[in-house]
Order: structure tokens, then C-alpha cells, then sequence
């Protein structure tokens, strides 16, 4: 994920931390893969105009944002919210939803009423997509180590590959509440004077 | 008043800090040059975990949350451009206005921090240090890049700093910036406090060849 040094990002200031709730994750993706967010943005409109495709389209948009949680960010930022452990990982969970549902409100409106008739598969799209989410930014921060090159540990990657073939999905569950355990641990390390 | 008390620390054998003690008040600005001197501030604000002692305020320990720390070079987080970094200052502290630090070092705030040239990098990492409300500032070598003018500037800010109740910790390996600015200096060596010069004994000490004007870097 780390970018190429010299590689231009994509610096329009549209893309702002205080319209992202403060994530330096969501800023950072966003300006690093502009071309993925536009190609996401053609697909998705792609799946939109299909009767079943909307919502499940949604859901891998939202596996796929995980990758914004993939590199750890310096300490200096890790400690700017000045919260403690538990309240800093409530922060970035819901900042998390909050910028996936509401980049993704446009097509969610634009799926249920192009398919009124699939419109109860958002039922089952929003616990997940919010699910996948919740796991990216739990399974960062239980390993997160500010100053060594980030690695992630094979059980999270098949925690990871769960969210995309169903036979791993119980693997994905069990280790998103271990991680969030073992998330506000390792947090308290690093913030236990905000306590 | 912050004590630093018999700090070490050691990186395998090599011991880098030995017993190192500072009683250093509040209030003031305090330089600190010689060998070791970023490692100490390190310490001070807890990136470097000591073998032993402490650092203490009136007995109690020392909160990060008190405390706002410049990396001699500083680095940004990939994909973030300078403007996203003052915002992210913003975001969690909406009281703080960069402007007038912006005037001051410039930067040029729609280009990826990361990517910037040292100088640049420096002007960033003072702005979003100085512009951040703590009670006490850790500047490591916050001279260092600086050309004369922006140099004379940083100095008028510490002073400012000094006198608006804030306790200011800063590495310099040169003594001459530190004249006029400090309250006192400890100079450092071979992991100890080898002497300590009060702000009328500076011009003095930057005056003698041999005394540690142009002390080697760490």
C-alpha cells in the first residue's frame, strides 16, 4: 500500500479530513488510488443498472476500502484525537461507516428505486459491508507497531479472504472479536496517558 | 518543575545515556546540545523506553497529553499533502489558526507532505507543533534547515513561547541560535551532563573555539 516514493497523489482539495471525519486513512486512500476510486465509481454505476448486482457490488466496494486500513500511520497521528484506547478504536469504527455509507448513499438510493423489487437485499448489505469494516480497523490496530514495516499475519489475511468466500466466514467472525480484544490491548500501550 | 533523575539508556551493550540528571523549571527555555541530546528529548517524551529513572513534574509523571514533540526530520504519512495535515490538527483541535505560522514558514500546502524537500518538511513539522496548544514543547534541533531569516523568527517565537508560560526542551548543535533565547544550557557527552551554562554565560561559551560552538552532530 505504501506509495512509490516520487508517485504523484492525487492532491484536488475536494478530498479533505474534515469531510472524512477526521480519518487520516480514508484521506490518505483516496489521494493515493484516484484511479481505483474512479473505476470503482464506473463499476458500481455498472451494477446499479443490473436487477441483483447493486448491492453486492456495495459490498466488495466495502471489502475493498479495508485496504485504506492496511499501513500503520506514525504515532504523532495515532495520538493527535488525544483519546484512550477504547474510545479512539469506538472513533474509527464509526468514522469508518460513517465515510462508507455516505459515499455510498448516491448509488444505494439510485439501487432501490432503479430495482425496487431487490431492495431487500440492503438488509443483508449493510450489516456486512459495516462487518468488513469493523474487521479492517480491528485487525489494524491489534498488530499495529508504529515504527516497524507493517506485516500481516496469515490468519488475517484468511480473516480478510472471509469476507469474500462465505466457507471462511466463520474464521472472519471469531477473529473480529479477538482482534478488537487484543486491539484496545496493544492501543493502550501507545495511549495509555489519555486514560 | 520537570526532573529528569538518573535517566539510562542503553541500545545493547552501548549505553547512550548514563544517569543523566536535569532539574529543569517551568516556565522557560531550556537548550540542550552535545552528544545524545535528540535521544534524550526522545526519552523525555516517551518514543525511547529508559533502563532506568524517570522523568517526573512535581513528583508526578510526565503525560504525553502535556506534551507536543518536533522530530529534528520530520516525516509524513504517505498520501497526505500538507494541507491534510493541518487539517488534521484542526479537525481534533478546531481552537488552533495555522495562518499566522503559515506566513511565517511557508509551505506549499497542495503538494504530498512526504514528498516535500527537508526545508519544507521542517516549516511543516513547526507548524503543526507549534500550532497544537501544549504546555510543554520538545523541539529537536528546530534550528537545523532553517535559512537566516526564518532562523531570526524561530528564536523571536521562543522567546514568545518562553514568556506565555510554556516550558520549551530544544537540541541545537550549535550554541550560537541558543544565545539570547535560552535559559540555560546543558551540554552533553559521553552520556552524561558534563556542564551546565546559565543564558549570561552563552555568549561566552559560543565565543571560545574549542568550547562546543560547532559540537559534532549526533
Amino acid at each position: 500500500m505504501t506509495s512509490a516514493p516520487g508517485k504523484r497523489i492525487y492532491t484536488r482539495r475536494w478530498i479533505r479530513p474534515e469531510r472524512l471525519g477526521g480519518s487520516p486513512e480514508w484521506t490518505a486512500g483516496l489521494r493515493r488510488h484516484p484511479r481505483a476510486l474512479w473505476i470503482t465509481v464506473g463499476l458500481l454505476t455498472l451494477c446499479i443498472l443490473l436487477p441483483v448486482a447493486g448491492f453486492p457490488g456495495l459490498y466488495v466496494a466495502a471489502v475493498a476500502c479495508g485496504a485504506f486500513y492496511l499501513d500503520d500511520e506514525p504515532l504523532e497521528l495515532l495520538r493527535l484525537p488525544e483519546l484512550n484506547a477504547g474510545r479512539l478504536l469506538v472513533r474509527k469504527v464509526l468514522t469508518a461507516w460513517r465515510n462508507y455509507f455516505l459515499l455510498t448513499l448516491p448509488f444505494t438510493l439510485l439501487a432501490i428505486l432503479a430495482h425496487p423489487r431487490t431492495a431487500w437485499i440492503a438488509a443483508a448489505w449493510a450489516p456486512l459491508a459495516a462487518l468488513a469494516l469493523l474487521y479492517a480497523v480491528v485487525a489494524k490496530y491489534a498488530h499495529y507497531a508504529p515504527e516497524k514495516p507493517r506485516r500481516q499475519p496469515l490468519a488475517a489475511r484468511f480473516g480478510s479472504a472471509g469476507f469474500l468466500f462465505p466457507v471462511l466466514l466463520p474464521l472472519s467472525l471469531a477473529l473480529t472479536v479477538s482482534y478488537a480484544l487484543r486491539a484496545e490491548r496493544n492501543l493502550n500501550r501507545y495511549l495509555h496517558d489519555y486514560d | 518543575m520537570i526532573t529528569i533523575d538518573t535517566l539510562r539508556v542503553r541500545e545493547g551493550r552501548r549505553i547512550l545515556l548514563d544517569g543523566v540528571t536535569m532539574h529543569l523549571p517551568g516556565n522557560a527555555v531550556h537548550g540542550i546540545t552535545g552528544e545524545g541530546r535528540s535521544l534524550l528529548l526522545q526519552t523525555v517524551c516517551g518514543l525511547v523506553t529508559p533502563e532506568t529513572g524517570s522523568v517526573s513534574e512535581s513528583g508526578h509523571p510526565l503525560q504525553r497529553r502535556e506534551m507536543a514533540f518536533l522530530a529534528a526530520d520530520p516525516h509524513f504519512w504517505p498520501g497526505l499533502t500538507a494541507r491534510d495535515c493541518i487539517g488534521l490538527v484542526r479537525y481534533n483541535d478546531r481552537t488552533e489558526y495555522p495562518e499566522a505560522l503559515i506566513r511565517r514558514f511557508p509551505v506549499p500546502l497542495d503538494t504530498e507532505a512526504r514528498t516535500l524537500p527537508s526545508r519544507e518538511r521542517k516549516h511543516l513539522g513547526i507548524i503543526l507543533t507549534l500550532m497544537r496548544d501544549k504546555r510543554i514543547l520538545l523541539l529537536d534541533e528546530p534550528f537545523r534547515e532553517l535559512e537566516p531569516e526564518r532562523l531570526f523568527v524561530m528564536q523571536q517565537l521562543l522567546l514568545h513561547l518562553g514568556t506565555e508560560g510554556r516550558t520549551v526542551l530544544l537540541t541545537s548543535g550549535k550554541i550560537t541560535p541558543l544565545e539570547g533565547v535560552c535559559d540555560d544550557l546543558y551540554l552533553l557527552g559521553g552520556g552524561r551532563v558534563l556542564a551546565r551554562y546559565e543564558h549570561y554565560e552563552l555568549g561566552r561559551v559560543a565565543g571560545i573555539p574549542d568550547s562546543g560552538s560547532e559540537i559534532p552532530k549526533n
